[in-house]
This record gives structure tokens, C-alpha cells and sequence, in this order.
């Protein structure tokens, strides 16, 4: 449940990042929390009491209930690798956006935009 | 938009104060409904999950459950993130070639080496060992924690040390840059990303051309053991998302760069309220 709590804790820090904070860079970042906030649900999902990493070692057949469950470290895995170059596409944009605007001030831009 | 233009911060702090901690309430209520952490008889374990664990090592040849689940069991979907990942640097590059700036100049990164004795040999005895790994982390995939992903964004990093001191790559246009590039150049990287992605699609179709369905890797004549067959194919698709994975972050490193010295505004001038 405290893993639960915590996943719930970042989630929510990182919404309110996005919402709140006026630098579009650092709502880029506070999406990042929030990215890692689903990442952390997840992989606590797979957790077994008693069961070790999903990598079969020596031994006999392997049963379901001595290692973790693999599916949610698979698809965490690419949702990291996926959230690091989305990230890379909104730095481009960001950029983009800089050079135009001169700003990344949420407030400033509209300001420019009207 | 017709809020009063700079009275809207402090309503807009006090919503958040009432609004996020409802949020936060609201997700811990109904997290209270899920299976206690760790419960091994909880839905998520009980489904799919034993028969990954207990037949995959038999059925792909690979130790690592992950690994078997995401280039095996899974590899459609695994297809579908190479596929995002690979549009996330052509949208890069799109967004910054539209922008003016060309991406086949010199890429930007520092205009100078650094020419520090320590950061220069650091890297020499760094990258190396980085870029080694990398590989090392791809073909290790089957039977320890790894595979294409971790060992591309690695392979990535690597370049990108090497880029930040010893200054950009040339952009393969025939220009000589002014200062020693290393590592594969913007159209280099562009054209490693597209070779894993059609490499992926290119072994499913093989799959296809031998009798069998789009990624099922049993028919691929490579051997007579089909778990073994299985095994080579996983190890050429995690190499294949190892090759978008490593040519993405350095299409991504070099259009982010050549963008911000197109731009030409000096980075963190900018000073606001609250920033």
C-alpha cells in the first residue's frame, strides 16, 4: 500500500508540475515525474512475496510462484526508452519555440500570441 | 482566455492547493481496492504470467522471462515502441529542419573541443568501456538483465559523451568539420535508426516467407531445435532495436543542437517571475 501511496504522491506532483509551473521546460520535466509515477505502479504490480527476478537460473522446471511476474518489467521497459525520446521530441519542440518566441514562459507567450 | 492578464497566479495556486491534494485522496482511495503489494494470488500474476514464467525458457531459449516476453511473445507490440521511438527522432528532425535550420551543417554541441587534459583523457578511457558495454548488455539480453533498449540508450550516451568534449560530429555532406568528429554522423545515425526498424519488420517477414505468421520466429530455417531457432531471432531483433534505439538518441542529440545554435538566442538570459 505505501508503494501505492507513493506512486499516487508522484503522480500528483507531477500534474501539478504541469499545471502549476509557468516554464514549459519544467512541465516537460514534471510530465517526466509523472512518467516515472506510472513506471513505479507498474513494476510494484509485478512484485511476489518470496519470488526473485524473472531470470531463470539453475535448477529444475521453473514455477510461477518463485520468480516476479514478467509482464509489467516488459512493457516498463520501452515505456522508458519511449519516454526518453518523446522527451527528445518536446526539447525539439521547445527549442523551436524559444528561437520563435524568445521565451518559454507559458505567460509571456500568450501574451505574444494575442 | 479572459482572464485578467496577470491576476489569474494566485487563483490559479489556490485551485491547485484544493484541486492536487483531492487528486491525491482520491487515487489513494482507489488503490485501496487493489490486491495487497506483493500478494502472489493477485489477478495481475495468476493470468498470462505463470505460463511466460514456466514455458518460456523451453519454448524461446531465453532465461531472461523479459526478454522472452518482449522480443517472443510480445514482439508486435515491441515492433509498435521501435516504431514510436523511430518517429520520436524524425518528428526532431522535422521540427527542427523546418525551422531554418539545416541539418546538413556542422551539428552544434560545443563549437570548440573542450581541450582539457582531464576531461579529454577521461573520455578516451570512458567511452570506450561505455560503448563496450552497450554491446556487451545487447548479447548478454538473453540470460541476464539487458537487451536492445538498455544497451542503445547506452551506446547512445556513449556518442553523446564523446560529442560534449571532443565537439560535434560532421554531418556527412563532405564538409571537413574544424574539429576531430567521432561517432557516426547526423545522416549516419539517421540511416542506422531506419536499418533497425525495417531489420525488425524485415525478420517478421522472413518469419512470413517461411510458412509462418508476421514475427512468430519458429519457421526461420536456422536450425532444427525451434526454441534455439527462436533464440538467434530474439538476438536479432533486440540488435535491430539496439540500431533505432542508439541511431535515435543521436538523431535526437544532433537536430536538438544544430536547433539551439540555429536559433541563435544565448541560453539562460532569461529571467522572470517565479521561473
Amino acid at each position: 500500500m505505501t508503494t501505492y501511496a507513493f506512486a499516487a504522491a508522484l503522480f500528483t506532483l507531477g500534474i501539478a508540475g504541469m499545471a502549476l509551473l509557468p516554464n514549459l521546460l519544467r512541465k516537460l520535466l514534471a510530465m517526466n515525474v509523472m512518467q516515472v509515477a506510472v513506471i513505479v505502479f507498474f513494476v510494484s504490480l509485478a512484485f511476489k512475496d518470496g519470488a526473485t527476478v524473472p531470470i531463470l537460473g539453475q535448477g529444475g522446471a521453473p514455477q510461477a510462484a518463485e520468480f516476479m511476474n514478467p509482464l509489467p518489467h516488459t512493457l516498463m521497459l520501452t515505456a522508458i526508452v519511449v519516454s526518453v525520446s518523446t522527451t527528445g521530441l518536446a526539447l525539439g519542440l521547445l527549442v523551436r519555440i524559444r528561437s520563435r518566441f524568445e521565451t518559454l514562459n507559458e505567460r509571456r507567450l500568450l501574451d505574444k500570441l494575442r | 482566455m479572459g482572464a485578467p492578464r496577470h491576476g489569474g497566479t494566485r487563483v490559479r495556486w489556490l485551485l491547485g492547493a484544493a484541486a492536487f491534494p483531492a487528486l491525491f485522496l482520491g487515487l489513494v482511495l482507489g488503490m485501496a481496492e487493489l490486491p495487497e503489494f506483493g500478494d502472489p494470488g493477485s489477478p495481475a500474476s495468476t493470468h498470462v504470467s505463470p505460463r511466460f514464467i514456466e514455458d518460456a525458457a523451453a519454448e524461446t531459449g531465453a532465461a531472461n522471462m523479459v526478454t522472452a516476453v518482449l522480443a517472443d511473445y510480445r514482439g508486435y507490440d515491441t515492433l509498435g515502441e521501435t516504431a514510436v521511438i523511430f518517429a520520436a527522432g524524425l518528428g526532431c528532425l522535422v521540427i527542427l529542419a523546418a525551422a531554418g535550420g539545416r541539418p546538413n551543417r556542422p551539428a552544434a554541441g560545443m563549437s570548440h573541443p573542450f581541450g582539457s587534459v582531464i576531461l579529454d583523457a577521461a573520455t578516451r578511457i570512458l567511452v570506450p568501456v561505455v560503448l563496450l558495454f552497450a554491446v556487451y548488455v545487447l548479447i548478454h539480453g538473453h540470460i541476464s538483465p539487458g537487451g536492445g533498449f538498455q544497451g542503445g540508450v547506452l551506446f547512445g550516451s556513449g556518442l553523446i559523451m564523446m560529442r560534449l568534449v571532443w565537439g560535434p560530429a560532421h554531418a556527412g555532406d563532405g564538409q571537413q568539420p574544424e574539429v576531430p568528429a567521432f561517432g557516426p554522423s547526423l545522416r549516419g545515425s539517421l540511416i542506422l535508426a531506419c536499418a533497425g526498424i525495417l531489420g525488425y519488420a524485415g525478420i517478421g517477414l522472413a518469419a512470413m516467407a517461411f510458412g509462418g505468421e508476421f514475427l512468430n520466429y519458429g519457421t526461420l530455417p536456422l536450425g532444427s531445435d525451434p526454441a534455439h531457432v527462436r533464440e538467434l531471432a530474439t538476438l536479432g531483433i533486440e540488435a535491430a532495436v539496439f540500431l533505432t534505439v542508439a541511431g535515435t538518441v543521436g538523431v535526437l542529440f544532433d537536430t536538438i543542437s544544430i536547433g539551439m545554435r540555429e536559433s541563435g538566442v544565448p541560453l539562460g538570459s532569461e529571467r522572470g517571475p517565479r521561473e
